[in-house]
């Protein structure tokens, strides 16, 4: 026994030196205070997830979206507001999970609809890491989150969705240093076939078993939210509004025709 | 940032001054989130290391000082802990418990900067002395934390957890 203490004592700076490396690592983007974004009265934080949604209408439409791995969830107010304000049938669910990292809850998002039974259709779908959470929960769950939209993210070989009911719509940039478009074009095969989109308002037609891929021009990684630029990032060619304008007119078409 | 740099100071302050004999204690906990900004709500609501250690105080009281890292509702963060406890062995057993009284200053790990972040906290644990220098316990308290300044980015900035923990002292 008192070998173990002794092996524990020496543990000690380990420990510590463990513990000072993940606090450099481990600090999570924050983004624009919420008075700056002046949207408190279509916002609600319910402690597991933060709803946006338009005051007037009763909406239809359920999109339960996963924060990028280490980024605060409020850094995406800033298009979903946008989202809702152009089509009041959506309601955005923003995922709040401990520690900004979706890997621990994946199926976080599962139960939702359950609680929202006038909601007709949902999507799901994430930036970066939360993406890959966003394809493990459609996954486990095809009905009724048959419909998936990843930014700068894509399906990894653990939660495949190349089954027929699935309709996906990847958006990533060509200046993304982080979701590299050899990192998704590796991972393609565990998505439906695809089919690459040059305009954002252009669609494939289908309504599953497809891929709808679409590449930003000069969009980069950290223009999927209002963070500013991520480690290991690329500078955009483009600003971040004019990303997240191509980003929601795509979005908007793919939300256009989903499955009755 | 000063206030944040005295706490820690006020709180690492017996690592250099004390001479006494103290016992090291690691320790992880998990968080079940009871209630967030007054509303209810049952969840899971993140987990922890700590490293501490523990010099008597008086016959039956101790004081401990350590660091916490993890992450909460919040954030990944970093704390130094303060603690009191009342310490009571169960006679002509191995078993011992103790109850006392935490408090917690610290940061939340944001970029571009760090956030203060801060709380209380109680806890009871009831602990069994393995060998004369090892004891393996079992915790659980109540916490209320929260960060101040995460007000201005979010609407819910302070948190009821219940943190159940398993430490081990040597």
């Amino acid at each position: 026994m008192k070998i173990i203490s002794k092996v524990m004592i020496k543990q000690i700076p380990w420990f510590f030196g463990m513990m000072a490396i993940s606090i450099f690592t481990a600090c999570s983007y924050l983004g624009e205070p919420l008075e700056d974004l002046a949207i408190q009265n279509r916002m609600v934080d319910q402690g597991d997830y933060i709803i946006l949604q338009h005051a007037s209408v009763n909406p239809t439409i359920g999109f339960v979206f996963y924060p990028g791995g280490l980024v605060d969830p409020h850094v995406y107010l800033c298009w979903m507001d946008e989202l809702i304000s152009r089509n009041h049938e959506i309601m955005v669910f923003s995922l709040k999970i401990p520690g900004n990292l979706s890997i621990f809850k994946n199926q976080h998002g599962a139960s939702i609809p359950k609680d929202y039974p006038k909601i007709r259709h949902w999507l799901t779908g994430g930036h970066s890491l939360g993406g890959v959470s966003a394809a493990a929960m459609a996954n486990r769950n095809p009905a009724p989150f048959s419909n998936v939209v990843f930014l700068g993210s894509w399906v990894t070989e653990n939660y495949t969705l190349n089954q027929p009911q699935y309709r996906v719509l990847s958006i990533s940039g060509s200046r993304d240093g982080l979701s590299t478009r050899e990192k998704i074009d590796e991972n393609e095969a565990f998505s439906p076939p695809r089919f690459i989109v040059t305009d954002p308002t252009i669609q494939s037609g289908q309504i599953n078993n497809v891929t709808e891929f679409y590449e930003i021009p000069g969009g980069n990684h950290s223009g999927f939210g209002c963070y500013g630029l991520q480690n290991g990032d690329n500078e955009a060619d483009i600003s971040v509004s004019e990303q997240q304008e191509l980003m929601l007119t795509a979005i908007l078409t793919f939300i256009e025709t989903l499955q009755p | 940032m000063k206030s944040i740099a005295i706490a820690f100071l006020v709180l690492l302050l017996p690592y250099v001054t004390m001479a006494q004999d103290f016992k090291w204690d690691a320790n992880v906990h998990n968080f079940q989130r009871l209630a967030y900004q007054g509303n209810a709500g049952w969840g899971w609501n993140g987990a922890a290391l700590s490293g501490s250690y523990f010099f008597e105080h008086r016959s039956k009281t101790k004081i401990e000082t350590g660091l916490e890292y993890g992450f909460n509702g919040i954030s990944h963060y970093v704390f130094a802990k303060g603690a009191y406890h009342y310490v009571n062995t169960i006679s002509d057993s191995r078993w011992w418990y103790s109850a006392g009284g935490q408090i917690f200053q610290g940061m939340a790990l944001f970029r571009p900067s760090p956030l203060y972040m801060g709380g209380l906290g109680v806890e009871a644990s009831i602990n069994y002395q393995l060998r004369p220098k090892l004891a393996l316990g079992l915790s659980m308290g109540l916490r209320h934390y929260g960060s101040p300044a995460y007000g201005k980015y979010s609407q819910v900035n302070r948190f009821w957890d219940l943190p159940i923990g398993l430490h081990f002292r040597f």
